[in-house]
């Protein structure tokens, strides 16, 4: 089905309203996000009348979810791990007679599980600590926001966010795609830097004394946790290193930052060197170009798509694209020419 | 050490602790009884845990609670003969608030705003804005079509917008967050 273009200035006045709540509800296609793009470019005002229907988008949000009931007292209602009793399950009466009997068989092993959750569950709700040991461990964070994290990653969260902010605490690679909301700014704290988000979905990769950040869509801004005075910018495709505590631009990310995450390696006259990089980082392999090949490296490029494929099929298919071989020396795989 | 069912029960807690109050507002929206609101909420996530906890780490969790609650509340409503609301009414004629007393606020005034929309106009408005769900996932939980979804979220913001321009409010707000 295709989009009728029309040009900034005769779109009907009702036009960007339709559009501004297709975006705002994630669900324009990419025709309409251009449009709106368009749209937003054409006049100085425009920017400003999108501000006004996020305003509008995020106060109604504010207006209808009003009331606020208490989740803590819930939970304990809920919970599927503590002490069992019938009286939980009260009303309505089908309700009843459903949980008694499955309590029944389950009490024993609820007794044995019981203590150990009375205990940590009467302190203060502790920070939530999630650490990925699969693959890939994607998360929904109290405000509906969304990360996936690498494996290795750990992740610190508050069982619900603060009014004012929203702070987590992230070591390893994890992938971020906040939930909008105005009035509380996202942060991330890593060992060096806060990272805040301004606008929808970026990568952050923190190992310690090092890291980088990479924006998928949206801004995001970087402070270094010991020099607050020179915050920097980063928009999509962008890329930051986080070195020692300075913070600096590294321009273009390459598209395929994210790929643990979402399995495509994708190559478009992509530079030797940067494939091998990509390589390396996707499966975690060490790949390397041959010393004598080095120089030219930059000058071979490869067109290439992977979709969830194995190691060695990639490798085949690169050495069959660019002419090369591959020989493996200790525990590094180095391609040279044939 | 984590197992499976650790990491299951955490990610339920979590999605508990994202979704509870939403859900409870969206349940109030329909039965006006906040002690009806949290039993029918706090049913369908038990029923989660026991018999679909395959979708609690999906990102189909949404669409279903929030689809779980609309359908048993307006179970309960039938089951009462409370009338309330469950079919789509008709259009009613739109109401104009009262200029003169009119409250300032911007919040206050998008509220009247709200109260202002016709009634389906309203409730679609209302499951987007409580639940965050795309045009797709609300068409489906409320058996309608995309188009209406559609033509119903432009019709919103249409008039709410035309509300607050009228109140002199609607760009204020705007011009001072640009420029911050």
């Amino acid at each position: 089905m295709s989009f009728l273009y029309k040009p900034p200035f005769m779109m009907e006045d009702n036009e960007h309203i339709r559009l501004i709540a297709k975006h705002l509800s994630r669900s324009a296609s990419p025709d309409e996000e251009a449009a709106l793009r368009q749209w937003l470019d054409a006049d100085p005002d425009h920017p400003i009348e999108l501000e006004a229907m996020k305003k509008l988008w995020e106060t109604s949000g504010i207006i209808f979810n009003g009331r606020r009931f208490d989740e803590k007292a819930a939970w304990k209602k809920i919970d599927p791990r503590q002490k069992a009793s019938p009286d939980i399950y009260a009303s309505p009466a089908t309700f009843r007679r459903r949980w008694t009997k499955t309590l029944a068989a389950a009490s024993v092993l609820l007794v044995i599980g019981a203590g150990w959750w009375y205990y940590h569950g009467s302190r203060n709700p502790p920070l939530q600590h999630v650490l990925a040991d699969g693959d890939v461990r994607q998360l929904t964070l109290p405000d509906g926001s969304m990360v996936w994290l690498r494996k290795g990653a750990e992740l610190q969260y508050p069982p619900t966010f603060d009014s004012r902010s929203r702070e987590v605490e992230l070591s390893g690679e994890a992938f971020f795609a906040p939930a909008p909301d105005v009035f509380r700014p996202f942060r991330i704290h890593t060992s060096h830097v806060t990272i805040e988000d301004i606008g929808t979905s970026f990568l952050v990769k923190d190992r310690g004394t090092d890291g980088e950040v990479v924006v998928a869509t949206g801004k995001v801004k970087l402070t270094a946790n010991e020099d607050l005075s020179h915050p920097l910018i980063l928009s999509p495709g962008q890329k930051a290193t986080i070195t020692k505590n300075k913070l600096s631009f590294s321009g273009m990310g390459t598209p395929n930052f994210i790929s643990w995450k979402t399995g495509l390696l994708d190559f478009r006259q992509a530079p030797l060197d940067q494939v091998a990089r990509d390589i390396n980082d996707h499966f975690k392999v060490s790949v390397s170009i041959a010393p004598d090949l080095r120089s030219e490296a930059g000058n071979i490029k490869v067109t290439a798509r992977f979709d969830h494929q194995p190691l060695e099929q990639v490798l085949e298919e690169l050495r069959l694209a660019t002419g090369l071989q591959t020989t493996q020396e200790k525990d590094t795989l180095f391609f040279v020419r044939k | 050490m984590s197992t499976n069912r650790d990491h299951l029960y955490h990610s339920f807690q979590v999605v508990f602790n994202t979704w509870y109050n939403s859900l409870c507002n969206y349940a109030d929206s329909f039965l006006k009884d906040e002690s009806a609101c949290e039993d029918i909420v706090q049913e369908v996530f038990m029923r989660v845990w026991k018999d679909r906890p395959d979708l609690i780490e999906t990102e189909g969790i949404r669409y279903y609670l929030f689809t779980a609650v609309r359908n048993n509340c307006i179970t309960k409503l039938r089951r009462e003969k409370k009338g309330g609301r469950v079919e789509w009414e008709d259009d009613a004629v739109d109401y104009i608030p009262d200029k003169e007393n009119s409250p300032t606020d911007y919040m206050a005034l998008v509220q009247t705003a709200i109260e202002g929309l016709p009634p389906r106009c309203r409730e679609v408005f209302l499951l987007s804005r409580i639940s965050n769900m795309t045009y797709k996932e609300i068409a489906a939980s409320l058996d309608i079509s995309v188009k209406t979804v559609e033509n119903q979220l432009s019709k919103a913001l249409r008039m709410i917008r035309a509300f607050l321009k009228d109140k002199g409010v609607y760009l204020a707000w705007a011009l001072v967050n640009f420029f911050l």
